[in-house]
């Protein structure tokens, strides 16, 4: 039997992470579906996936997040599946919060995110500075607040499914949530903790996240602006 | 124009044709990605070998110097070009994901079909 949901796990050379996060979802949450993304990595993220039976979509080269949740994404429709969950290979996130998330979508959402400040205020860091002026930025152009624009945990419904696996620019960002709240999307939050990182780097230092700011505001303010639905 | 610039035009014409051709013969590249770089420097023999049109045409539309038009010519056919290249990356790069998704998703199917068989 399948179930309603499919949980999309993106992973680039994540070998120190992926067994733990993948066995603990397949053991005690069983009544969801799984998909790990294995976006080119380099390292033996493939390898432990094979040997431990893991469903997986083995991407030959690396393509970045967009690329490989895309390729989720695209499992998930052809699959029929009524929602999808982005969720971290690096165990971040927490699966017991999967329920509630999926209560939510269930009353008619189309995007319902894992925030992690929606009753919690944000601390006072240089991230957090820039997971404000995003939070602005939405509710700027869409006169909605989105408390955690740079959560990875997404959910998604099928009509939202279809548009992620068929379209070109809709990596999960904020500045895809900006855009599709423009054009009606419902979008929902719903309280949820996160970890740290367990094991590596995250892919964001300074630089690259200064970058990341700077692309995603030029995309919510500019460019999103000049999109055509369809 | 001075004659240095002249040869210089000339010589930096010769030398991109023949590096071009030099890629053909190593299979390296496309000869449609080639007409626009025959086109552009064959122009930009004819500029290094008869000025004389070029006095006309800047005279006409009002440069101070030839050489003006010249390089403002040249900038501007390259920033088009530069422009459409990026379009082509980005096509390009789209084509990769879509057959690199396309390959995982083919493969997963398969296996699931193995398995029920």
């Amino acid at each position: 039997m399948q179930s309603d949901l499919l949980i999309v796990i993106p992973a680039y050379n994540e070998e120190e992470n992926i067994e733990s996060v993948v066995t603990y979802i397949r053991d005690n949450y069983g009544q969801y579906d799984y998909i790990v993304v294995n976006d080119g990595s380099r390292d033996r993220t493939a390898e432990i996936c094979r040997s431990k039976g893991y469903e997986l979509l083995d991407l030959p080269t690396n393509l970045g997040l967009a690329g490989a949740f895309q390729a989720g994404l695209k499992y998930a429709y052809i699959k029929e599946y009524s929602y999808a969950i982005q969720f971290d290979a690096d165990g971040q996130h927490r699966p017991e919060f999967i329920q509630a998330m999926l209560d939510r979508i269930k009353e008619g959402y189309d995007i319902v995110i894992g925030s992690r400040f929606l009753n919690h205020r944000k601390s006072k860091s240089l991230r957090m500075i820039g997971s404000k002026m995003l939070t602005a930025a939405i509710r700027i152009t869409t006169g909605v607040r989105v408390s955690d624009p740079t959560s990875g945990m997404r959910m998604f419904s099928q009509s939202m499914i279809k548009e992620f696996a068929q379209n070109l620019n809709y990596g999960p960002e904020p500045d895809t949530v900006s855009y599709l709240l423009k054009n009606g999307a419902k979008v929902s939050e719903v309280q949820v903790k996160m970890e740290k990182r367990q094991f590596g780097e995250s892919y964001l230092n300074l630089t690259g996240s200064a970058k990341y700011m700077i692309k995603m505001l030029i995309s919510i303010f500019l460019v999103q602006n000049f999109r055509k639905r369809g | 124009m001075s004659v240095l610039i002249r040869v210089l035009l000339i010589i930096s014409a010769v030398l991109m044709l023949v590096f071009m051709l030099k890629k053909i013969r190593q299979a390296k590249l496309k000869i449609e990605y080639m007409i626009f770089w025959i086109v552009f420097s064959v122009i930009l023999v004819i500029m290094g070998i008869f000025p004389g049109v070029l006095y006309v045409i800047s005279d006409l539309i009002g440069f101070q110097s030839p050489i003006n038009m010249v390089y403002l010519v040249i900038i501007f056919v390259l920033i088009v070009k530069m422009f459409f290249m990026t379009l082509q990356i980005s096509q390009l790069e789209h084509r990769v994901e879509a057959l690199v998704q396309q390959i995982a998703i083919d493969r997963k199917i398969d296996k699931e079909k193995k398995k029920v068989d």
